[in-house]
């Protein structure tokens, strides 16, 4: 029942985006384009700039929702998000050190490719830190460190950059943005979100015996060691290939499973479909805002995810510390 | 053959065995109190056992695959964690993920949920969210989580800590029920009476060895409540059943 109200809404916002742009098309005349090819130019827009676009912004929330609400369960703790672990600040190196050295600029995939490797060398890291028996504490603390390395690594990218120029090109595309994707980069993406969310998928029934802490779902069956390692992979494959793609991008999975969390019962296995959907909804939500907002000024689509997470988690906060008065 | 057994179990941590050298068997019928001072190696012995903590010597649990261990043994730990504001019904239902199919929960699942909600008298809480109850009644929602687990053994560790003595009593008298049924409980108790009263048998360790092993009447003796508890005691077979009192510190 929520399910199908959530896949509605992503349906209905997916349309939405993709008939929102600066070109002003008609309805019927876009549809046509999209779908029967018909008026050269305007099947360029539909199919080459917002058809990736809209499928771009359902596939990266999708995939921040699923993490979000996938790491939440796992860490038993409802102010976890998928930026924990330290894939994304690391990927956000990966495609920094790309724009920096000119790759990018050469090459059109060297840098979502640039931002995988980042994720790749950060699931190893945090692999090698937890160990084979880490509990969920030494994950976070792994994470904490690891992010803290990446960002001071951006940061002195940064600081070397040779001119404003390639120093204010990172700092834009480190802001999030949907503008201006190809159907190479959903290509690109698809099959990395696609095994990542299987993964993730998975393991609700883990997630759901977690609720009873860490001892009570291993002796209920539940294999830790390998659920862990599903969830670390997964989630550096989802979160890995939507900073690749889309920049970074803040507070969807932690604010997505938090709103959809009382709709499902609390149950996190229900939770984490709910999430996916829901992150897609936000995800185009945003996207299509940022659109009609500043049509002409570029608006960056994490800008707009933050400035809106980021009260929620002040709320968010206020109302844990009321819950324990 | 037996429920538990345990071979020269030894659980260190770093150098030190905090469990030492353990030879347990634990037969249907048979409802088990494991007391012991503080740091004795209750919780150690319970969990090593089950194979949750690196071990050295036998444990026929931790030989089993995890979900054939799962079908067996029950394990209600002594942090009595609820994550998720979850309701009491969905709460006990995770007692049977070890039984589950692929395709979720079967009518054999639902009842024996039922079961465990009845059992454990929590029928008009099976709706409630289990995060909003109290102290004592999630201590009850979560050992009907191990009744619906409908395992041959079950291990606790200090059920009874923290209710209040009419639910502590129930706890105890569940558990000496389901042994009754021929099933095996070993629970790991602080209060003395509660373990003379209910147990069939008791199991005393001390420093991580086992020192003494039998009836309540055999363990209990004045002469090892001083040496391993520094206690002494007032223990008497009463009309109402055995009584037992500590008295007075010995040390």
């Amino acid at each position: 029942m929520l399910i199908a109200a959530l896949a509605g809404l992503v349906a209905v916002l997916f349309a939405a985006s993709l008939l929102v742009g600066p070109a002003a098309l008609g309805l019927g005349e876009s549809l046509r384009a999209l779908f029967r090819g018909e008026g050269e130019a305007v099947v360029l827009v539909m199919r080459e700039i917002r058809l990736p676009r809209a499928l771009l912004g359902a596939m990266v929330g999708g995939a921040l929702g699923l993490c979000g609400a996938a790491m939440q369960g796992f860490l038993r703790n409802p102010l976890a998000e998928p930026g924990l672990i330290g894939v994304s600040g690391s990927a956000a190196l990966g495609a920094v050190i790309a724009l920096q050295t000119g790759a990018a600029a050469a090459f059109a995939l060297a840098l979502p490719l640039s931002a995988l490797a980042g994720a790749v060398v950060a699931v190893l890291l945090i692999l090698a830190l937890a160990g084979p028996r880490g509990t969920a504490l030494v994950l976070i603390l792994a994470g904490i460190a690891i992010s803290a390395l990446a960002g001071a690594l951006t940061a002195l990218v940064l600081n070397l950059s040779p001119n404003p120029f390639a120093a204010s090109e990172i700092v834009f595309w480190m802001m999030g943005s949907l503008a201006d994707r190809s159907m190479t980069h959903v290509w690109l993406a698809a099959p990395f979100m696609a095994l990542g969310a299987a993964m993730l998928l998975s393991l609700g029934r883990g997630l759901d015996a977690l609720t009873l802490g860490e001892d009570a779902a291993e002796a209920m069956g539940i294999r830790l060691a390998r659920l862990r390692l599903v969830l670390i992979l997964g989630t550096a494959a989802l979160v890995g290939a939507a900073t690749a793609v889309a920049g970074a991008i803040g507070f969807v999975g932690l604010v997505v499973p938090h709103i959809l969390r009382p709709l499902v019962g609390a149950r996190p296995s229900r939770l984490l479909p709910a999430a996916a959907l829901g992150g897609a909804a936000m995800v185009l939500a945003a996207d299509i805002a940022v659109r009609l907002i500043a049509p002409d000024r570029d608006l960056k689509l994490g800008v707009l995810t933050a400035l809106v997470g980021a009260p929620f988690f002040l709320h968010l906060i206020w109302r844990t510390r009321r819950a324990a008065a | 053959m037996s429920l538990l057994e345990l071979d020269r179990l030894t659980v260190k941590r770093g150098e030190c065995p905090v469990v030492d050298g353990v030879d347990l068997n634990v037969e249907p019928g048979e409802f088990v109190g494991l007391i012991g001072p503080n740091g004795a190696g209750k919780t150690s012995l319970l969990r090593g056992a089950l194979g949750l903590l690196p071990h050295q010597g036998r444990s026929n649990l931790a030989d089993m695959t995890p979900r054939a261990r799962a079908r067996h043994a029950a394990w209600l730990p002594q942090a009595r964690e609820v994550t998720w504001p979850v309701s009491v019904e969905m709460l006990v239902a995770l007692g049977r993920t070890p039984w589950l199919g692929s395709v979720g929960p079967a009518g054999a699942d639902r009842a024996a949920v039922d079961r465990a909600l009845a059992r454990m008298g929590l029928d008009a809480f099976r709706h409630r969210t289990a995060t909003e109850l109290s102290g004592g009644e999630q201590a009850r929602v979560l050992i009907a989580r191990v009744l619906a687990q409908d395992t041959p053994l079950i291990l606790a560790d200090e059920p009874t800590a923290g209710l209040d003595p009419a639910a502590q009593i129930q706890s105890c008298a569940v558990f000496a029920d389901l042994a009754a049924e021929g099933r095996g409980v070993v629970a790991s108790l602080h209060d003395l009476g509660l373990a003379a009263r209910h147990c069939t048998r008791i199991v005393m360790l001390s420093r991580g060895r086992l020192v003494a092993d039998g009836t309540p009447a055999d363990v209990l003796t004045s002469e090892n409540l001083r040496s391993v508890f520094g206690l002494r005691a007032y223990f008497a077979q009463t009309a109402d059943g055995p009584v037992f009192q500590p008295l007075s510190v010995t040390r």
